[in-house]
Parts: C-alpha cells; sequence; structure tokens
C-alpha cells in the first residue's frame, strides 16, 4: 500500500520495502493543454554530504551529466513535453552503492527555460515524485505537489536520505525563487 | 492592503477571507470593442456538466443559482456561492475572450489592461502576458481535499472559443453538420452554436443537438450579413430590439423609455421600430405604431411588435418578433425617428437581433445623417437559412425607403394614438 505524503512529511523506505537495494525514483506531470510552449521538466539531482553540498560536480546528476561517479545515481533520460503514460523522468538509485559519505540525494525539477517562456509550476498540472520499488516496480511513496507548487521555476520535490541504517524519503515541495542557477549553487556545484 | 496574485498562483480560497455570497470580477480593455467573460461550471474531469452550466451574458444563471453574471459597467461581475454547489461540481473556470471579429483586436495578445479581483486579491494582465491565444481561462475555483482554492491560470487557446469548450470536454458543433449527437446518450456533450458559414443542407436534419450560443456578432459595415440556421430554432420567435439612449444629447433629460409609445412629449428621444416584410406567399404589409399596425402573433403575418411591458423596469426599448422566420421571403426593420433629437447616432441607437439560440447579432446606429428614417436590416430567408445584413441607409421617410427597396406600398401620413 504506497504511502501518500503532504507536504514536508516523510516515510521509511526500509521499513515499508524490507531489503529494498534500490529504488527509481519518478517523476510526472501533465503535457501542457493549453496553447504555448510545452513544458519541459528536468530532474536535476544532488548527491550530498553532511553539510548539505556536493563533494565535486559529478554529484549534480542531471540531463547533461546523467551518472553520478560511483554510479550509484542515474539519469534515465529526459522527457521534454510530459507525454505518455506513467512517470515522465525517472532517476534509479542504487541504495547500497551510494557512497557512505552521501548523506543524501535530492531530487529538485527546474522548468527549463521557465523564465522566458513564463511559466512556473504553478501552471503545471499534477505534478508528483514517487519512490518505486526497483524490484517489482511497486510504489512505495508519492508526493502529489501540484497545490503546494509555487509561482518558481525550480523546486525541490524531495529527498532520499539516510537515517541511521535505514533510508527515508521526505516530501519538500519547496520553490526556489531566485530561479535554478541560485539552486545548482546553493549545492555547491561551481555553475 | 490588496493582495497581488501572479499568474499560476494557486492559493486556498479560505486566505481571502470572503463572505459565503461574494464576487469575482474581470475587467479587460484593449483592442477589441470588448471582451466577453464567462464561467464554466465543470464536474468530474474538468468537463463541463452541461448546456445549462455555462454562465454568461445570453445564461446569466446556473441552475442552482449558485453562479450569476452581471455587466457593470467595463465589468462582468460574478456573484458566488459555493455552498449552492452540488457535490457533483469540483470546478469553476472563469474565462475571457474578445469579443470583436476583427483581426487585429481578436487575441488577447490586444489586450490593452485587464484585472481580475476577487475580494482584496487582484490578478493583472496584458496583452505582453499572451501570444496568440484568443481564449484564456484566468482563473479556476476548485475542490481541493475538501476546501475550495483558487488557482490563477492565465493560459488559453489559439483556436479561441472550440479551443476553450473542447478543453471543458465539450465540441464545436457546426449547425450546418449532418452528425449530430445520438439522442439516447445519456452523457451530455454539449454542442456550442456558431452561426453556419454556408447555406445549410435542404433536407431534414436530425432533432437539434442541446446549443449553448457564444456567438454575439457586430455588423459593423454596410452590407455586412450574418446567417442563422432555422432548423434549430424551434418554436420559438426570434427577437428584434431597437433601443436607444433617451436622454440625447439634443433634448433635456426626461421621461422614461416606458413612456414612448404616449403621445409624444416636448423633449426626449421617441424612436419607433417597424417593419416592412414580404412573405413567401406573397402578402406583404408594414408593421408599426403609427396606425396601430402591430402585427399579429399566432396566424400570419407572425410578426408582431409587443406593446406589453412598457412601463416595466424590464422593458428596454421596442420589440419585434418573428415567430416563423421560415415563411419570410424578406423583411426590412427599420427605425425612426417620432419626436425628440433629430438623429440616430446622437441617442446612441442600436439593434439587436436574438435567435432562439441566443445567437445576437447587434448593430449601432451611428450614421451621422440628419435623416429621421432608417432602413437598419434586411432579414431574407433562403432555404433553411436566414440570414440578416445590415443595410444603415437613412431616408427622409418611409415612402423614400420604400421606393429604395420597392415593396410597393402607397403612404399616407400618420399619428400614433
Amino acid at each position: 500500500m504506497p504511502i501518500s505524503l503532504t507536504k514536508g512529511g516523510n516515510v521509511s523506505l526500509s521499513k515499508e520495502a524490507p531489503g529494498l537495494k534500490n529504488i527509481n525514483v519518478g517523476l510526472g506531470w501533465d503535457t501542457r493543454r493549453t496553447d504555448g510552449a510545452d513544458f519541459d521538466l528536468d530532474a536535476m539531482v544532488f548527491l550530498v554530504n553532511e553539510s548539505g553540498k556536493v563533494r565535486n560536480d559529478q554529484d549534480f546528476v542531471f540531463f547533461n551529466n546523467k551518472q553520478s561517479a560511483d554510479g550509484s545515481v542515474v539519469h534515465q533520460g529526459d522527457n521534454r513535453t510530459g507525454a505518455g503514460e506513467g512517470d515522465d523522468e525517472v532517476v534509479s538509485i542504487n541504495l547500497d552503492q551510494v557512497p557512505a559519505d552521501i548523506q543524501k540525494v535530492v531530487v529538485a525539477v527546474v522548468i527549463y527555460e521557465g523564465q522566458s517562456r513564463s511559466q512556473n509550476f504553478g501552471m503545471v498540472e499534477k505534478a508528483y515524485i514517487r519512490v518505486v520499488n526497483g524490484e517489482g516496480g511497486s510504489e512505495i511513496a508519492r508526493y502529489d505537489l501540484t497545490e503546494d507548487a509555487g509561482t518558481v521555476t525550480a523546486m525541490i520535490f524531495g529527498e532520499v536520505y539516510r537515517n541511521g541504517s535505514e533510508w527515508k524519503f521526505k516530501a519538500i515541495g519547496q520553490g526556489f525563487a531566485e530561479g535554478f542557477q541560485a539552486l545548482v549553487r546553493s549545492y555547491g556545484v561551481n555553475a | 492592503m490588496p493582495t497581488t496574485l501572479t499568474t499560476g498562483q494557486r492559493l486556498p480560497l479560505s486566505t481571502l477571507q470572503l463572505p459565503t455570497t461574494f464576487e469575482l470580477s474581470l475587467s479587460v480593455s484593449g483592442q477589441a470593442d470588448d471582451y466577453d467573460a464567462a464561467c464554466f461550471v465543470l464536474g468530474a474531469g474538468s468537463r463541463l456538466l452541461g448546456d445549462e452550466w455555462m454562465v454568461f451574458y445570453n445564461q446569466p444563471r446556473s441552475p442552482d443559482g449558485a453562479v450569476m453574471v452581471r455587466r457593470i459597467g467595463p465589468s462582468t461581475v460574478f456573484v458566488l456561492n459555493l455552498e449552492q454547489l452540488g457535490p457533483q461540481v469540483e470546478r469553476l473556470a472563469f474565462t475571457v475572450s474578445p469579443d470583436s471579429q476583427t483581426p487585429s483586436g481578436g487575441d488577447m495578445a490586444g489586450v490593452g489592461s485587464g484585472e481580475l479581483r476577487v475580494g482584496d486579491a487582484i490578478w493583472t494582465f496584458n496583452g505582453r502576458d499572451f501570444g496568440s491565444e484568443k481564449a484564456i481561462i484566468a482563473a479556476e475555483i476548485y475542490r481541493h481535499q475538501g476546501t475550495w482554492r483558487l488557482m490563477i491560470n492565465g493560459q488559453g487557446f489559439a483556436n479561441g472559443l472550440s479551443g476553450l469548450v473542447s478543453h471543458f470536454g465539450g465540441s464545436l458543433a457546426q449547425p450546418s453538420s449532418a452528425a449530430a449527437p445520438n439522442p439516447a446518450t445519456t452523457v451530455p456533450k454539449p454542442a456550442i452554436a456558431v452561426p453556419a458559414p454556408a447555406p445549410a443542407p435542404l433536407q431534414p436534419q436530425p432533432a437539434p443537438a442541446p446549443t449553448i450560443s457564444l456567438t454575439k456578432v457586430t455588423l459593423e459595415k454596410q452590407g455586412q450579413t450574418a446567417r442563422i440556421n432555422l432548423n434549430k430554432s424551434g418554436n420559438q420567435p426570434f427577437h428584434v430590439n431597437l433601443n436607444w439612449d433617451a436622454h440625447g444629447k439634443a433634448t433635456k433629460p426626461s421621461g422614461f423609455l416606458g413612456r414612448l409609445l404616449a403621445p409624444a412629449s416636448s423633449s426626449g428621444a421617441d424612436l419607433d421600430l417597424g417593419c416592412m416584410y414580404e412573405l413567401q406567399d406573397g402578402d406583404k404589409g408594414v408593421i408599426q405604431a403609427i396606425g396601430g399596425r402591430m402585427g399579429l402573433r399566432g396566424q400570419p403575418p407572425y410578426i408582431y411588435l409587443d406593446q406589453d411591458d412598457r412601463s416595466g423596469a424590464s422593458s428596454n426599448g421596442e420589440n419585434l418578433y418573428l415567430e416563423r422566420p421560415d415563411l419570410i421571403k424578406r423583411v426590412l426593420i427599420f427605425a425612426f425617428i417620432y419626436e425628440g433629437v433629430g438623429n440616430f447616432g446622437d441617442v446612441g441607437g442600436r439593434l439587436s437581433f436574438t435567435d432562439p439560440q441566443g445567437n445576437d447579432v447587434r448593430m449601432q446606429l451611428s450614421n451621422p445623417a440628419a435623416l429621421p428614417f432608417c432602413a437598419v436590416a434586411l432579414l431574407e430567408t433562403r432555404g433553411h437559412e436566414l440570414s440578416i445584413t445590415k443595410e444603415e441607409r437613412y431616408f427622409a421617410d418611409h415612402e423614400k425607403c420604400d421606393h429604395a427597396y420597392g415593396f410597393g406600398f402607397s403612404w399616407k401620413a400618420g399619428r400614433k394614438d
């Protein structure tokens, strides 16, 4: 039975799915039904340490760097419109391979060229993030964040983090008013 | 302190601290002559619940009375009571589209300034916020986990109203289309009537689909024509209304519209509406208040002037009804100045023609000619189509008009009783 989270809520992935080894973090949104440029949402993943920063730029996984240096986090590809069934973008995380000094994996989403296209998350329908068991594909947790969406072009959707020996997932739903570059820099990426 | 809303913003309606019955107003001005606002009352999947659930100028009240609209100056004001909405209602979508048919003013990029106001919250917009959209969803009020929320949508459709309608699960039916919804279907699919661009087929048609009219055509120029498919007209009469401002520039303020058929007063405009008709069976005649030729209801010529309800507040100008447009060969609608001001333009003379679906054809009498008689519009029936052509030709009197149009009546002077 998947857990539906609200903003700020968290769930223990390890308890919900004992023996969990790898997960797929799926992002979805509805294709734009009104006229105008498509909503092109891009997943951006930050592997951060205790101090909340990336160790190096390789820990920032996105459409131009689809894999972390250790291979534990893999961006499965870019969907530019939100078209199609199921998740529009998927990030695979092999939990056992995540380096020990990585405290959490932050999943943010940026609307590509959102500012120049006058788009923001409030305009996007049915945006969500969900965590799916990499083995078997069952959904463990889900956060529908459309109603928490702000009039921003960059948002932290959720994070997968260590809590002692277990892995947890937290629904964040926090907008980043300063935009994509500020978001990236806030995690210590040299952008 | 007003709350400024931005496109894409979502918030619980409760944060605006609105009373049970509150108003949402839209004021838009720009290159188009006017901008129309509507409220679509939507059920599951953002589908229009039915024709009667679209609230706009031709249908100013939802069946449950929870949504009502009125025009106050430049503002379209929706009066809302969400508690009256049934549980099937999930969402209200407030839309804006340019009224004008003119290409330059026909899209939302032509908006000079727009404002949506609900309580203390204001969303302002202008043409720079849009591209080629010809209709937008300005805002939506919707249920979410037991509470009502407001979203500033600000997105739209380049194909205008048809885009909006299909967005809400409807389809834009062409009146001349051979396909009609299966009457047995249980899911009402709203069909929106538009004037047929081409003559309708002559063969009998299936039962007309339920229609909502969104059409408000303004005939700007002489010779411009609107066409109405008679197959959809049912048994309700077509309605011609002549209206004007009683206090013309040249007159002292006095009198009410309701007194206009009374013996002429020394001031105040008195415009009369009438018509010259020729039926397909050859019968010809004139209908006008002078001489008491009010026409007949329920029998030939099935054209009559309304002489009731003149004193009530609802009385608004003069009304002529056409019960059987299918019997018409041609009808020339005319207006003339019986007393008062000497110029149609001075009193803002205007004629509207409404068919049973609510299609609304309007024309202004703005020609500054100082002649007292105006041939306003010519109606002609061909097959199953009625055409309305703006004439706006000015004449010294009835007789000169008759000569121009060749009805061939004999004329003598008359006065109203």
